[in-house]
């Protein structure tokens, strides 16, 4: 519990005027409502024995009154709790989503996407969750338990004996029910796993469909979604069956209370020793605090799941941003320069090394190619060349500056980077491209998709749906081309990108592309024969070492392995 | 959840199935646990008539036990009381557990259903379809549409037992405190109407404003390293702040709205018992009323309006149901694109012959894809089709391998349609490596098998070993049986392509459709792949699509498809000699952009 508040504590911080607002309409209600059985015990009085209808009537008024202001607090309170939540979940998930966007590449090596994504959504916003948490969560159980004390309170002016008796069950039943969190919590967290299964499980087969069909695998996916639902099934048979038992048991011990009341209770009336007026009232407010038990035992079970999703979000606090630095400017240097470059991936203690002390220099202006068979590391220089992975030794720096001394702001007008996959936004074209960054106009935009190769139908104004929903990988490649030129950065690198051009298009593009940014340094990856033929110099790459460099006319002539590479003989 | 709140999943107005209509069809699914529910339903009515017990003997507490002054008349009283409670909380718990475990097997029925006969929808409907609307489709969905069927059921049968019981026990005890309670019902049930109808648009527009949330961060996230290098975190950060706002502001409004409405209802609860208590206090004085029917009616009050407005609260949910109905039998209306045959012939022991005879299809109508394409290929024949972008090379395999069916025209294999044989045990006889990569978060020997049964881990490790990728497989963990990441993340985009590969080889298929299978492929690996093709295609049939068109040189015929049509088809040799469309396509490709200058794009040899 501990954790759970000390995790919550600088967003209840940063609300706490909306939050003491809810706390002042909470008093506010409960005075009301608690007041209501006690104003109704003086109409009963009033009748009883000796009636006298226009004192009775004045209670009534009275109860008129309390009623107004109850229905009132009761409208803002729960309005005022939800509104709290609201904020509270978008305060979580902006803080959480700022963090993430400023994390290095080993961050995102240890998450899926989709299990970010659930996290910054689901955790949050689903029922019973953080955002319920925030406020609700622990404001009703608050609530419930003022409502205890203003009741008893009350009830103790009336009848002090019968007070402790009846509410003597009370502390026992919340210890019983406080009891079960753990059966309860570990009921509710299966069955959230069953669920992710199931998920899983639809997911795979509905993205993977075409492989599904083709492979006539229908039926072996059928019977995954059936094994999964297997265990969902147990699952939440279990939580059903706890929740309903539960629910029973606490609803009959909360009325223990009510039968001292009419045992003990009736018993004093008929001694005299109390008005049957104070009966009524005691039965009331005996009746209403069944709720308010089940809260409060609820609490300490729902504290135990948002636990468990503070225990999500607080991994998700622990990544380190990449290295940066204060440079703005460079000089108008575009030359690159790898220095005795080393990288390695590690993935459950496995190393691969995909850079080997790898040292190269390219001139401003000149286009390399890099080259070699597929895991070569290819992808990993370019990556360590445009500064979005770190060496894990040596250096690399853009005219002569080391690229991790650059601010953001200063690296992003330098480089320009297309990754192999590209990454679309729903919004038009225009955003896509510009991605409303300072400096880029529409015709900018215009000039960039046109560089790209794009299609004379894809407008500026064209709609991108989620993820570039029905894009060929050609267009999605031009955007994605188009996004990089348009900041018309001096240095340029190309993760593959000519794969999903045909030969003419490639031939088009790099055409359009020296006449927009005939300064530009580029660096490519490539298969392609086309691409090497053009560039300025092929730098032959194998197991993430320069094997050899040099124009491609040289290295076919003298290499035969490089002539197998482009499939010659 | 993000994946589960699609746009489109809100236009529920328009098809609205009538009620009658949605419950005759969502019996099916309720009817083999009929007896349980009906079980619930009766310990729920029983549970209702004892909650109604509880004030009546409070009454009589109040109106003769205590005035007789007799202790053991109390007591009698209490004990009956102590009974109501034990059965009340025994009928409660059964009727409740048994309900709802009832819900959740119906819900594991429906959705088997609803997964099977989507997958049976075939490729055409399916490839359409975002991922995210179908797992909705039978995740959420399903679990609306029976949670209104039996919990909305059994709430309405409580709702009215306790309405009319309420009343009932008020007409006998008291004609005029039943006149006053029965006074302002209509205004009750009209407030709760009027509510839902004013309400409904709102929540609609609630759940598309939150879809946009979460799909805003579904986009997002996985572009932060591209985020990162444009320096636009600021920007994307901003995007969904606003995202984030328009749909907390619309949500708040729209919570104080309800509220306010919901609480405008229950401030004519206090009114009936002002009203109530303040002619009962005359009644009493007259001697014509009792304290404890009044303390008994104001018990009641509660009982009989708070059940209808809780029940507008549940509206929401009602019409989300109501929707997803809609959407879970249309989904189950719908006929597969790739249609079963009635009676499916044997598939023949060997394949002899596969014929396209006048085949037409088009995607979109009066855009034909293909043109009245007809040929005639013999078994062992490696068949190559090349082509512009767009040309209809990748529609001829689907076609071939049944994945979708033609507008026109027939596929024959010996002489006989493919639409005669089982779809399922055709498509068995392909292996298949398309341009899309897909590989499942599964075990290695899974994907390589595509969860057949009939894959063996021999098998699959054999085609590993083949494309190369035995070793790197065998360095992981726990070897074969290793998970992949998401979409096969963990590994480059050319293994990913070797795997790709090696799946098609594993399933050991009488024809192998290779789409762009190698375009990742340095050419060094693709050789080497291509003399493990050549060995196993001695005696299969191949298709093969690509753009590297030195992969395809030796094939035993070369088709060239451009504009829908076959404009060349020979071998390679007749092909260059006839010095037209593929000559010019293999000249540009060897060919030959000249190194010095860029910039001048031209055939130099």
């Amino acid at each position: 519990m501990k954790k759970v508040f000390a995790w919550f504590l600088p967003y209840w911080k940063y609300r706490y005027r909306g939050l003491s607002l809810v706390v002042f309409v909470t008093l506010i209600g409960i005075a009301t409502r608690t007041l209501y059985p006690f104003v109704f015990k003086f109409v009963i009085d009033a009748l009883e024995v000796d009636p006298d209808p226009a004192s009775a009537r004045f209670w009534v008024l009275a109860i008129l009154g309390v009623g107004i202001v109850r229905e009132l607090s009761q409208w803002l309170l729960p309005a005022l709790r939800y509104l709290q939540n609201i904020m509270l979940a978008m305060d979580i998930r902006l803080k959480l989503f700022s963090r993430i966007l400023t994390y290095d590449h080993k961050f995102f090596n240890r998450f899926r996407s989709g299990d970010l994504i659930t996290r910054l959504t689901d955790d949050i916003d689903s029922e019973l969750k953080l955002s319920w948490y925030a406020c609700s969560g622990v404001m009703r159980p608050i609530e419930a338990g003022f409502t205890l004390l203003f009741s008893v309170g009350l009830m103790l002016t009336l009848n002090w004996q019968l007070t402790l008796l009846a509410v003597l069950p009370l502390p026992f039943i919340v210890w019983i029910m406080a009891r079960t969190e753990n059966v309860q919590e570990k009921a509710y967290s299966e069955r959230q796993r069953a669920t992710s299964k199931t998920v899983d499980v639809l997911e795979s087969a509905f993205s993977g469909i075409r492989i599904v069909i083709g492979y006539a695998a229908e039926q072996a996916q059928y019977l995954l979604l059936k094994k999964a639902l297997k265990r969902r099934v147990k699952a939440e048979e279990r939580v059903v069956f706890l929740r309903s038992l539960l629910e029973s048991l606490s609803n009959f011990l909360n009325q223990i209370g009510l039968l001292v009341v009419i045992f003990v209770g009736g018993w004093f009336v008929i001694k005299d020793f109390m008005s049957l007026g104070d009966f009524y009232a005691f039965y009331a407010y005996l009746s209403g605090l069944t709720e308010t038990i089940w809260t409060l035992s609820w609490f300490f079970v729902s504290t135990k799941l948002a636990e468990a999703s503070v225990d999500r979000m607080v991994e998700l606090e622990k990544g380190t941003p990449p290295e940066q630095g204060d440079r703005t400017s460079s000089s108008n240097d575009s030359s690159l320069r790898l220095q005795d470059v080393s990288f390695s991936f590690h993935d459950n203690g496995v190393e691969t090394v995909a850079a080997d002390n790898v040292s190269l220099n390219i001139k401003p202006g000149e286009t390399v190619a890099l080259v070699g068979p597929v895991g070569c590391g290819k992808s990993t220089l370019l990556h360590l060349a445009a500064g979005i992975l770190p060496p894990d030794s040596g250096s690399v720096s853009v005219g002569k500056i080391p690229v991790n001394d650059f601010t953001a702001e200063a690296r992003a007008q330098l480089v320009g980077f297309v990754p192999q996959e590209a990454m679309l936004f729903s919004g038009s074209v225009l955003i896509n491209v510009t991605m409303e960054r300072e400096g880029i106009t529409e015709e900018g935009a215009e000039a960039a998709l046109y560089a790209a190769v794009a299609d004379s139908e894809f407008s500026l104004d064209k709609e991108i749906h989620q993820g570039g929903v029905g894009l060929s990988g050609g267009q999605r490649a031009m955007v994605a081309l188009a996004r990089a030129l348009a900041g018309r950065p001096p240095f340029l690198v190309l993760d593959d990108v000519t794969a999903s051009l045909d030969a003419a298009t490639e031939g088009v593009f790099w055409q359009r592309l020296q006449i927009m940014l005939p300064e530009a340094t580029v660096l490519v990856a490539t298969h392609r024969e086309a691409t090497a033929r053009i560039s300025d110099r092929v730098v032959w790459l194998d197991r993430g070492a320069i094997l050899h460099e040099g124009a491609h006319e040289e290295l076919l002539a003298e290499f035969k392995n490089y002539r197998r590479l482009f499939a010659r003989h | 959840m993000w994946w589960n709140d699609y746009p489109d999943d809100f236009d529920d107005e328009s098809t609205s199935l009538p009620t009658k209509e949605m419950l005759r069809r969502v019996l099916p699914y309720i009817r083999p646990y009929k007896r349980i529910f009906i079980v619930s339903f009766f310990l729920a009515l029983l549970g209702v008539g004892l909650v109604l017990l509880q004030p009546v003997i409070l009454r009589h507490i109040i109106d003769s036990d205590i005035p007789s002054g007799e202790f053991n008349n109390l007591a009698r009283s209490g004990l009956l009381f102590l009974g109501v409670m034990v059965v009340t909380s025994i009928a409660g718990f059964f009727s409740s557990w048994l309900l709802q475990k009832a819900g959740v097997r119906a819900v594991n029925d429906i959705k088997l259903e609803v997964f099977g006969h989507l997958l049976s929808l075939g490729l055409p409907y399916l490839e359409k379809q975002p991922v995210g609307r179908l797992v909705s489709r039978i995740e959420s969905d399903t679990q609306r549409l029976i949670s209104l069927t039996s919990t909305m059921m059994q709430r309405l049968l409580m709702s009215g037992g306790m309405l009319i019981g309420a009343l009932a026990v008020l007409a006998v005890v008291d004609i005029r405190l039943f006149a006053i309670a029965a006074a302002i019902l209509p205004l009750i049930v009209l407030g709760t109407f009027l509510l839902f109808k004013y309400l409904r648009p709102y929540f609609r527009e609630e759940r598309v404003r939150y879809a946009e949330v979460s799909s805003t961060v579904a986009e997002f996230i996985p572009a932060v390293p591209l985020l990162q290098l444009f320096n636009r975190l600021r920007w994307a950060r901003q995007r969904l702040l606003e995202q984030n706002r328009r749909y907390a502001i619309f949500s708040i409004r729209l919570a104080f709205r309800e509220y306010g409405i919901f609480r405008g209802l229950s401030f004519l609860e206090v009114l009936v018992t002002v009203i109530a208590l303040y002619f009962g206090a005359g009644w009493v004085a007259a001697g014509s009323l009792t304290v404890g029917s009044l303390v008994l009616f104001s018990q009641y009050i509660a009982q009989i309006y708070w059940p209808i407005i809780m029940l507008s609260d549940q509206l929401a949910e009602i019409q989300r149901a109501g929707g997803a109905a809609d959407r879970i039998f249309a989904a189950l209306d719908m006929k597969p694109t790739v249609p079963e045959p009635v009676s499916p012939r044997p598939l023949p022991d060997q394949i002899d012959t596969i014929t396209f005879d006048d085949v037409t299809f088009s995607y979109q109508p009066d855009k034909p894809v293909l043109r009245n394409v007809s040929f005639k290929v013999k078994s062992g024949d490696t068949i190559a089709l090349v082509g512009p972008t767009g040309g209809g090379k990748t529609t001829i395999t689907s076609l071939l391998c049944r994945l979708r069916d033609p507008d026109s025209g027939r596929i024959l294999l010996n002489g006989i349609d493919i639409r005669e044989f089982d779809t399922i045990a055709y498509r068995q006889q392909f292996g298949l490596v398309l341009q899309d990569l897909y590989l499942f978060p599964a075990s290695v020997q899974d994907n390589l098998s595509a969860f057949r049964a009939d894959v063996t881990g021999r098998a699959v490790e054999q085609a590993a070993q083949l494309v190369g990728m035995d070793a790197v497989l065998k360095t992981r963990t726990d070897g074969y049986e290793s998970i992949l990441a998401e979409r096969g993340k963990d590994l480059s985009y050319g293994q990913r392509q070797l795997l790709a590969f090696a799946r098609a080889l594993a399933v050991d298929p009488g024809v192998l459709v290779l789409d762009e299978a190698t375009s990742s492929v340095d050419p060094g690996t693709e050789r080497r792949i291509q003399l493990a093709l050549d060995a196993l295609l001695e005696n299969r049939t191949g298709f093969i699509v690509a753009h590297r068109l030195s992969t395809i040189q030796h094939a035993d015929r070369i088709m060239v498809i451009s504009d829908g049509e076959i404009v060349e088809d020979g071998t390679h040799e007749q092909l260059m000699s006839l010095q037209e469309q593929y000559h010019e396509m293999v000249v540009t490709q060897d060919g030959v952009i000249t190194q010095t200058n860029r910039g001048d794009i031209g055939v130099t040899e």
